[in-house]
């Protein structure tokens, strides 16, 4: 599971960086107004989930690439539990980056 | 666990004694338009045996039946003495390299990468090995995958799946669309690593060329069916091409 994780920064790191700057910025917009509050709550995880996990499962659909990663030591379990384990920290980091 | 023996009649007339590194027993798998039934062969240490057939006549199907991407549904696999089908494909896949036939995996990325990303998932990883099939192909590292050739990203392939040191390599249809020359070049690498490492070495292609270079024994599979078994010296020997023999095979299959 751990080596399925480091594919994000070695494979995606790029992604990541502009996920993170993307939410970033987007909480200090919204931060003007305390109207804009719920939306950056919703906004910031959502920006930051469709550039890291989004943009691995674009990485991840043909099929060529499905066959390389199911001739791995891997089971596609393990390649859908890790996908959810990246969204909910995504989902965390981008609540925290708003809050905070 | 128990590994089995077979004594084999060399090229050279002597019987040498060879460990059965796999054996496939009697695998089907049933989809709506397809049948692959009763596939059984064995492929023993330091052989290559080569997979031919017409398109859509199971070879792609039984590699990944063997490599365990899909399930059959009846039959057993048997490598170096277990029954993989019930233990943990975890342990079993790390000793098995595999090349397949579409070879523009996570094209956007770089070699290094993906080389990196490849090798934390196995123990045996070769770095020196890796570095000097690397060499010998010609390859570097600082490409992108979308900037490779079709012939580059085969021998990347390649590179990636025996610089672990598998006991057992599976390419599907690596050679097909390559020109003579890269076809030669890696005809070579699988040649040299089975003889260097005693790994076996199964390999499916339509071109009989290739075949006959490196294979050891054919494997001839029509509509989900193993239709002929035989040693490529037999046909060669005779001097009958094995597309002729293929050919052969089918049209007497389909008048009986």
């Amino acid at each position: 599971m751990k080596n399925l994780l480091t594919k994000y920064i070695l494979l995606n790191k790029k992604n990541i960086m502009f996920g993170v700057l993307a939410t970033v910025v987007y909480s200090f917009i919204s931060f003007d107004e305390q109207r804009f509050y719920p939306v950056a709550l919703l906004m910031c995880p959502s920006l930051l989930f469709t550039f890291v996990v989004g943009k691995m499962c674009y990485m991840e659909d043909p099929d060529a690439t499905q066959q390389f990663l199911l001739s791995l030591p891997i089971t596609k379990r393990d390649l859908v539990f890790e996908k959810n384990i990246v969204s909910y920290l995504c989902i965390a980091a981008g609540v925290a980056i708003a809050i905070s | 666990m128990s590994v089995s023996y077979q004594i084999k009649k060399e090229r050279n007339g002597k019987d040498v004694e060879r460990k059965k590194v796999l054996e496939v027993n009697d695998l089907s798998k049933r989809y709506d338009n397809f049948l692959l039934s009763d596939v059984s062969f064995t492929l023993e240490e330091g052989r290559i045996v080569g997979m031919i057939g017409p398109n859509g006549a199971g070879k792609s199907t039984t590699m990944k039946l063997i490599l365990g991407i899909i399930k059959p549904d009846q039959g057993n696999i048997i490598f170096q003495g277990d029954n993989r089908l019930f233990d943990d494909c975890k342990a079993y896949k790390e000793k098995i390299g595999y090349v397949g036939e579409a070879t523009d995996f996570f094209s956007k990325c770089k070699l290094s990468g993906i080389k990196n990303f490849y090798k934390s998932f196995y123990r045996t990883w070769d770095d020196h090995y890796y570095a000097m099939v690397l060499e010998r192909l010609q390859l570097s590292e600082t490409y992108k995958m979308e900037e490779l050739s079709k012939g580059m990203r085969v021998k990347f392939s390649l590179c990636l799946a025996l610089s672990h040191k598998p006991e057992l390599l599976l390419m599907d249809e690596p050679t097909s669309g390559l020109d003579p020359l890269i076809r030669n070049d890696i005809l070579a690498i699988l040649r040299d690593y089975a003889k260097d490492h005693h790994a076996s070495i199964m390999f499916s292609s339509h071109i009989t060329e290739d075949m006959e270079k490196i294979a050891d024994k054919l494997l001839f599979i029509y509509k989900g069916k193993i239709i002929d078994k035989r040693a490529t010296e037999e046909l060669t020997g005779k001097g009958i091409a094995i597309d002729v023999h293929l050919e052969n095979l089918i049209k007497g299959g389909e008048r009986s």
